[in-house]
C-alpha cells in the first residue's frame, strides 16, 4: 500500500513538472504581453515530435537526451521568432481579443502540421539509458524516469525563480511588460526584448515536448491536454506567476493521480470538479498578481464605420432574393449541394450566436462547439428513444439546457478578469463534454449516435423525413429565429450589451449590473447554440465527438470573423461565403484544420473587420471624402490592423 | 442633513498605507472639495466612495445607508452620478445614442416606463428628455457626432450629461477640469454651480486648480500623507498654518 | 545641436503640429510655453519619434534622425522625462535610475549612486519601490533617471504639473545645477511662467500646433500681448 502510495506521488509530481513546464511559458508571455497563448500547448506537442523524429525508436544516453531536449527547445524557441514576427507584433496594440483568436488560430494550423507531417498514430519513446531502470529505495521500487523529471523540473523552475526576480534581465522584462513606451526612451530596444522574451517562452514548451517525451505516448491529442491544464495551472496559481503555476501544476498532478486511483472508470474529470471550486471560493488564484490587472487600452484612432441608412432598402433586396434563391435550391441542387447548404444555415446560426457575445458583449468563447453539441446530442437522443415528444418542444428543451449551462459557467467566469477566464472555461467545457460523452454508452461514447430519425411536426402533419422538407423547415426556422435576434439585439437589450460592451464601468455608473448583462447575453448566446445543435442533428442524422473538437468551435469563430464581428449580418455571411469556399474545396479534406486556421489568421491579420468592414471601407472611399467628413471626419482605413475595435453599426 | 458621510476609512495595498482613518460628511446641496498634494490619496479617496476600489477597514454612508462594499452598480441606482479624471463615454456612440442609453438606464433603475416592450427605437419620451439635457449643458446641434469625434471639453460635457441623466442626488467629480484650457475650466466650474442651484444637486469633488476650488467650493478638506490636515470653509483653509505648510507652501506661486 | 524644421505630426488624421521650426544649441536652456492642449507634448514626443506620425526633418548634431526608433535616438543623448513620469513601480529607486543607463551607449555618465546623492531629497528613499513615491518624488526620479544616461539633452514635460508649490521651488536650483555640471542642453515644456524663467533663457510659445513667438525672455516680457493672448494668465 505504502509503495503504492509513494508511486502515485511520484507519477503526480512528475505530470505536475510537465504542467509546469507548460504553464510557466504561458505565464511568461501572459505576464510580457497580457495575452494567454493558446498555441502553448501545440508547441509543447511539437518539441516532442521533433524529439521523436531524432530519437526513433533508439535508447539514448542522458546526456545525448538531454541535448536532444535542447535541439527540440532551440526549433521551437525559433518557431517563436517566427510567430512573434508575423503575428504577435503586429497584434500588439489592439483588442486583446484579436490575439486570442490569432493564437487559437495558430494552435489549429499546428495541429494540422503535425497531423499532416507524422500522422495520427500513437508513438512512445525510451526513456534514456540509466533511467529505465527502477530505483531501488529499501524495499520501495521508483522510477528513475520519474525522479529525472522532477529534478529536471525544479531546475528550471529554479532557474526561472532566480532570473526574474533576482538578475537584471528579469528586472528588464519586468520593465519592458509594465512600461513599455518609457523603457524605449530609456534607451531599451523594446521589441527586441519582447520577440526574445517571446523565444523564451516557446523555447520552454519545446524543451519540456523533449523532456516529457517518454513520460507518455505520442499523439496529436497531445498538446490539448496539456494546453488545458497549463491553463488550469495558472489559473489555480494566479495568472502571471511562476510560483503559482508551481503550485498549482502539483496540485494538478496529485488530483488527476488520485482521481486514477479513487475513480477509475472517470480518468479526467477530477480535474475540472477542482478547477470550478477553485473558481468559486478563490477566483484569484493563490497568488493574485498585480500583471493579471489588465492594463487600461491605449487609446487608437477608432473609427465608426457605420452603413448608410439609405442603403438598407437595398439590402433588404438582395437579401429576399438570397432567401429567394435557397428557398429554391431543392428543386435543382443535386443532394450534396442541398446537404452543405443546409449545414450553412445551421452553421450561420451557430456563428450568429457566437457574435452576440463577441461583438455584442465583447466576450470571446472558445468553446461554442459545447453548447451546439449540447443542443444536437440532447435532440438525437430524444428523437431515437422518445419519437413522441414534438419537435418544437425538443428544440425548447435545447435551448433552456444551452442557457442553463452558459448560466452555470457564467457564474464561475464573469465575476472578475472575464475576458480570459470565459476563455479558459469555455475551452475548458468542450473538454469535458468531449469527456463525459465519450464515457457515456448511453450517448455512443467514441462512435456517436447514428441514423437519428427526422420528426414529424405533429400538429401541423407535415413529414419532415424528406430532406427537402427538413431543408425548407431549417430554413423557416433559422430565419424566424435570427429575426427574432435582430429584435432583442437591435432594441432596448441590444443597447444596454452595447453600452456594456464599449464601457462597462462607465455602464456600471449608469445602474446597469454588468455582471449580470454578460450572464444573460452569455446564456442567450448558449441557448441560440443549443438550439443550432439541436436543428443540426436530424438533418446530419448523426452526431459524433467531433461535435466538441477544437475544429468545432473555430467553426462559428471564422465565421463570424470572416463576414465581419461588428455588423449583425456579417456572421451569417460569413458562414455563407465559407460554405461556398468549403463546396469548392471539397477535395482536400484533411487539410481542414490547417485550412482553417491558416484562413482565420490570414483574416484577423489583413481583414479583421471581415468582407462587411472591406465592404464598408470600400463604399466609404467610393463616397469620397465630403460626405465622409460630415460623418466625423472618418476617411477609408489605410490600415485595417489599426480599425479593429470599430464601431457597430446600429441598423 | 448629511447625504454623505465616510467614517474612519483606512485603505492600504500592501504595506503601503494609502488612507489612514479618514473621516468626511458632506451636507445636502453642498459642494465639497478634496484636495492635497499629487499622491495623498485623493484619488484612493475618491475611488472607496465610488466603490472602485472598497476600503479595508472603517464605512461610507449614504442617506443613512452603508454602502462601504456596495457594487457600482447599487451606488449609481441609489443616486450617485459621477464622471472620470479623463471621460469616459461611449465612442462608438453619437451624442444622443450616448445620452438616451443613460436616460433608458435611469428609467429602468427607478422602474418608470421605457415605452412599449416591442420597440426598437427608444421611446419618444425618452428621446425628448435626452435632447433636452444635451440642449442644457450646451451641446446642442452636436447630436449626430460620434462621441469619439468631440474635443477634450466636449467629451468633458457630455459626460456631465450622461451623470446629470441618471438624476442623481450625488455627484462625484474626479478633477473635473484636469487637462482643460483655462476658458473650458471656467465653462465648467460655471457649470458645476448652475448644476448645484438649478437641482440642488451635492457635489463631492477632487481638484487641482486652487482657483476652481476656491470659487466653487463650500467646503473643503485637505489631504496629506492619507490623513486629514483639516477640513473646514474656503477661509478657513485659507488662513490655516498648517495648510500653507504642507500644500500651498510660502508663497501661493501663480503660472 | 537639435535642429527642428517643418514638423508636422498627426494623432490618426487629426493633424496636431503645423510647420514647426526650433533651435536648441549645445548646453543652451529653452523654454516652450503653451497652454494645455496646444502640442507641447506631441513635439517632444515627434522629436523622439514616440507615439504621433510624423512629418519633416529632425537633426541631432548635424544628422538627420529620419524613421530612427525612439530607443536609438535615446542611445544618441536624448532624453525625455514625460509628463506622467513613467516610474516603474515594481523596481527600487535606485534600480530606477540604472534602468535609465541603457541609453549610455558608451557615453560617460554619473552612477546611479551619483546621481541620487545630486538629488538629496532620493537619498533616504533609495531603497523604496517607485509605485511607492509620492508624485513630488517621482518627478525627482524621473528627471534623476534621465541622467544615468548621459544625456546631451533632457526634455522636460510639464514637471510642475500638480506638485506642491513649496517642491517646484527646490526644484529649479537642481535642475540649473546638474545641466551645468554635465553640460547638459535643456528643453522645458511648461505652463507655469515663473519656472519656465528660472530656469531657461530662450523661449518659444507654441498656439493649437502652430508657433508663435520665439525670443529671449526681454522680447518676452517686451510684448506683454504675447501672454495675454496665448498663456490667459
Amino acid at each position: 500500500m505504502a509503495t503504492q502510495m509513494i508511486l502515485a506521488v511520484l507519477n503526480a509530481l512528475s505530470m505536475g513538472m510537465a504542467i509546469f513546464l507548460v504553464a510557466a511559458g504561458i505565464t511568461l508571455i501572459f505576464g510580457l504581453l497580457k495575452i494567454l497563448n493558446m498555441a502553448q500547448g501545440a508547441f509543447f506537442m511539437i518539441g516532442a515530435y521533433l524529439a521523436f523524429s531524432i530519437i526513433g525508436h533508439q535508447q539514448l544516453s542522458l546526456p545525448a537526451f538531454i541535448g536532444v531536449a535542447l535541439l527540440a527547445g532551440l526549433a521551437v524557441g525559433l518557431l517563436g521568432l517566427l510567430t512573434d514576427r508575423l503575428i504577435l507584433s503586429r497584434l500588439r496594440h489592439v483588442d486583446y481579443h484579436y490575439m486570442l483568436i490569432a493564437t487559437f488560430a495558430l494552435m489549429m494550423i499546428c495541429h494540422g502540421v503535425v497531423k499532416v507531417i507524422w500522422g495520427v498514430n500513437f508513438f512512445s519513446v525510451l526513456p534514456p539509458k540509466g533511467l529505465d531502470q527502477p530505483l531501488q529505495l529499501g524495499t520501495i521500487y521508483l522510477s528513475r524516469y520519474s525522479v529525472f523529471v522532477i529534478a529536471a523540473g525544479l531546475v528550471i523552475y529554479a532557474i526561472l525563480e532566480i532570473a526574474i526576480h533576482r538578475l537584471w534581465v528579469g528586472k528588464l522584462m519586468q520593465s519592458l511588460a509594465s512600461k513599455p513606451w518609457m523603457c524605449a526612451l530609456l534607451g531599451i530596444n523594446v521589441s527586441l526584448g519582447l520577440t526574445l522574451s517571446v523565444m523564451f517562452a516557446f523555447f520552454l514548451a519545446g524543451l519540456a515536448g523533449g523532456l516529457m517525451l517518454p513520460l507518455q505516448s505520442l499523439s496529436p491529442q497531445l498538446g490539448d491536454a496539456y494546453l488545458l491544464y497549463g491553463f488550469f495551472a495558472i489559473i489555480i496559481g494566479g495568472l502571471g506567476n511562476i510560483r503559482g503555476a508551481m503550485l498549482g501544476a502539483i496540485l494538478l498532478g496529485l488530483v488527476n493521480s488520485l482521481n486514477t486511483i479513487l475513480l477509475p472508470q472517470w480518468p479526467g474529470i477530477a480535474i475540472y470538479v477542482v478547477l470550478a471550486v477553485f473558481l468559486f471560493f478563490r477566483p484569484e488564484g493563490l497568488f493574485p498578481s498585480l500583471a493579471a490587472q489588465p492594463e487600461d487600452s491605449s487609446d487608437q484612432n477608432e473609427a465608426s464605420m457605420s452603413g448608410p441608412a439609405s442603403h438598407r432598402k437595398n439590402w433588404f433586396r438582395v437579401g429576399s432574393l438570397l432567401f429567394m434563391v435557397a428557398l429554391s435550391l431543392p428543386f435543382w441542387a443535386d443532394g450534396g449541394l442541398l446537404y452543405v447548404a443546409g449545414s450553412a444555415v445551421v452553421y450561420a446560426l451557430f456563428a450568429l450566436s457566437w457574435n452576440i457575445l463577441f461583438g455584442y458583449t465583447g466576450l470571446a468563447s472558445f468553446g461554442h462547439a459545447a453548447f451546439f453539441a449540447i443542443g444536437a446530442y440532447f435532440t438525437g437522443v430524444i428523437l431515437r428513444d422518445w419519437p413522441q415528444v414534438p419537435f418544437l418542444l425538443i428544440l425548447l428543451g435545447c435551448g433552456v439546457a444551452g442557457a442553463m449551462v452558459a448560466g452555470l459557467l457564467g457564474a464561475l467566469a464573469l465575476r472578475r478578469l472575464a475576458g480570459i477566464f470565459l476563455a479558459v472555461l469555455t475551452i475548458a467545457l468542450a473538454e469535458v463534454t468531449r469527456l463525459l460523452i465519450s464515457y457515456s454508452d448511453f450517448l455512443g461514447r467514441e462512435d456517436g449516435l447514428v441514423g437519428i430519425p427526422r420528426p414529424v411536426l405533429d400538429g401541423l402533419g407535415i413529414d419532415l423525413s424528406q430532406s427537402a422538407a427538413y431543408y425548407w423547415f431549417l430554413l423557416v426556422a433559422v430565419a424566424l429565429l435570427i429575426g427574432a435576434l435582430w429584435w432583442i439585439l437591435h432594441g432596448r437589450f441590444g443597447r444596454v450589451l452595447l453600452i456594456t460592451r464599449q464601457d462597462p464601468d462607465r455602464a456600471a455608473f449608469l445602474g446597469v449590473n454588468v455582471i449580470r448583462v454578460r450572464t444573460m447575453s452569455f446564456m442567450l448566446s448558449g441557448a441560440v447554440a443549443a438550439i443550432a445543435g439541436g436543428l443540426y442533428a436530424p438533418w446530419a442524422r448523426i452526431v459524433t465527438l467531433e461535435q466538441v473538437s477544437f475544429l468545432a468551435s473555430t467553426q462559428p469563430v471564422l465565421n463570424a470573423m470572416l463576414g465581419g464581428v461588428h455588423s449583425f449580418w456579417g456572421p451569417l455571411i460569413g458562414a455563407g461565403i465559407f460554405a461556398a469556399l468549403e463546396y469548392g474545396t471539397r477535395t482536400f479534406v484533411g487539410l481542414s484544420e490547417m485550412m482553417m486556421g491558416a484562413l482565420l489568421l490570414l483574416i484577423i491579420l489583413a481583414a479583421p473587420n471581415g468582407v462587411i468592414g472591406l465592404w464598408r471601407a470600400y463604399a466609404l472611399a467610393r463616397r469620397g471624402g465630403a460626405e465622409g467628413r460630415k460623418e466625423g471626419g472618418v476617411k477609408p482605413a489605410e490600415k485595417s490592423s489599426r480599425r479593429l475595435v470599430d464601431g457597430h453599426s446600429q441598423s | 442633513m448629511d447625504i454623505l458621510k465616510v467614517d474612519r476609512v483606512c485603505k492600504s495595498y500592501g504595506a503601503l498605507q494609502v488612507l489612514k482613518q479618514v473621516s468626511l460628511s458632506v451636507s445636502q446641496g453642498s459642494i465639497f472639495a478634496i484636495i492635497g498634494p499629487n499622491g495623498a490619496g485623493k484619488t484612493t479617496l475618491f475611488k472607496v466612495m465610488t466603490g472602485e476600489s472598497p476600503a479595508n477597514g472603517g464605512s461610507v454612508w449614504f442617506h443613512g445607508e452603508d454602502i462601504t462594499s456596495a457594487p457600482a452598480h447599487r451606488r449609481a441606482r441609489a443616486g450617485i452620478g459621477r464622471t472620470f479624471q479623463v471621460a469616459r463615454v461611449f465612442n462608438d456612440f453619437s451624442v444622443r445614442e450616448n445620452v438616451i442609453a443613460a436616460v433608458e438606464a435611469r428609467r429602468r433603475n427607478q422602474r418608470q416606463s421605457l415605452g412599449r416592450w416591442w420597440a426598437i427605437k427608444p421611446d419618444s419620451a425618452v428621446v425628448s428628455e435626452a435632447e433636452a439635457l444635451i440642449d442644457e449643458i450646451g451641446l446642442g446641434g452636436s447630436e449626430e457626432v460620434a462621441a469619439r469625434f468631440l474635443s477634450h471639453g466636449d467629451r468633458k460635457r457630455l459626460e456631465f450629461v450622461i451623470a446629470l441623466a441618471l438624476q442623481p442626488r450625488l455627484l462625484m467629480l474626479d478633477e473635473p477640469t484636469a487637462g482643460m484650457s483655462p476658458a473650458d475650466r471656467l465653462g465648467i466650474a460655471e457649470l458645476i454651480v448652475r448644476i448645484r442651484d438649478r437641482l440642488g444637486v451635492t457635489v463631492v469633488m477632487t481638484e487641482h486648480d486652487m482657483d476652481i476650488v476656491f470659487k466653487l467650493a463650500d467646503r473643503v478638506l485637505v489631504l496629506n500623507y492619507g490623513e486629514v490636515v483639516v477640513t473646514g470653509t474656503v477661509e478657513e483653509i485659507r488662513g490655516n498654518p498648517a495648510v500653507q505648510e504642507v500644500y500651498l507652501g510660502k508663497e501661493v506661486l501663480h503660472a | 545641436m537639435l535642429e527642428v524644421r517643418d514638423l508636422n505630426a498627426f494623432y490618426g488624421d487629426a493633424h496636431i503640429l503645423h510647420d514647426v521650426a526650433l533651435q536648441v544649441e549645445a548646453g543652451q536652456r529653452v523654454a516652450l510655453l503653451g497652454r494645455n492642449g496646444a502640442g507641447k507634448s506631441t513635439f517632444l514626443k515627434s522629436v523622439m519619434n514616440a507615439g504621433p506620425g510624423v512629418n519633416g526633418s529632425v537633426r541631432f548634431e548635424g544628422k538627420n534622425l529620419g524613421n530612427l526608433p525612439s530607443y536609438q535616438r535615446a542611445r544618441l543623448g536624448i532624453a525625455l522625462v514625460p509628463e506622467d513620469r513613467q516610474i516603474i513601480p515594481h523596481l527600487s529607486v535606485l534600480e530606477n535610475i540604472a534602468m535609465a543607463s541603457h541609453a549610455r551607449a558608451g557615453r560617460p555618465a554619473l552612477t546611479p549612486r551619483q546621481i541620487v546623492e545630486h538629488f538629496s531629497m532620493l537619498e533616504p528613499l533609495v531603497k523604496r519601490y517607485g509605485g511607492q513615491l509620492s508624485g513630488g518624488q517621482q518627478q525627482l526620479l524621473a528627471i534623476a533617471r534621465a541622467f544615468a544616461g548621459g544625456p546631451k539633452l533632457l526634455f522636460l514635460d510639464e514637471p510642475t504639473e500638480g506638485l506642491a508649490p513649496i517642491i517646484v521651488q527646490g526644484m529649479v536650483d537642481e535642475i540649473l545645477d546638474i545641466c551645468a555640471n554635465n553640460g547638459t542642453a535643456l528643453l522645458l515644456c511648461e505652463q507655469n511662467i515663473w519656472f519656465s524663467r528660472a530656469c531657461t533663457d530662450y523661449v518659444y510659445i507654441i498656439d493649437t500646433g502652430k508657433l508663435v513667438f520665439h525670443g529671449d525672455w526681454r522680447a518676452f516680457d517686451a510684448n506683454p500681448e504675447i501672454t495675454q493672448r496665448y498663456l490667459s494668465v
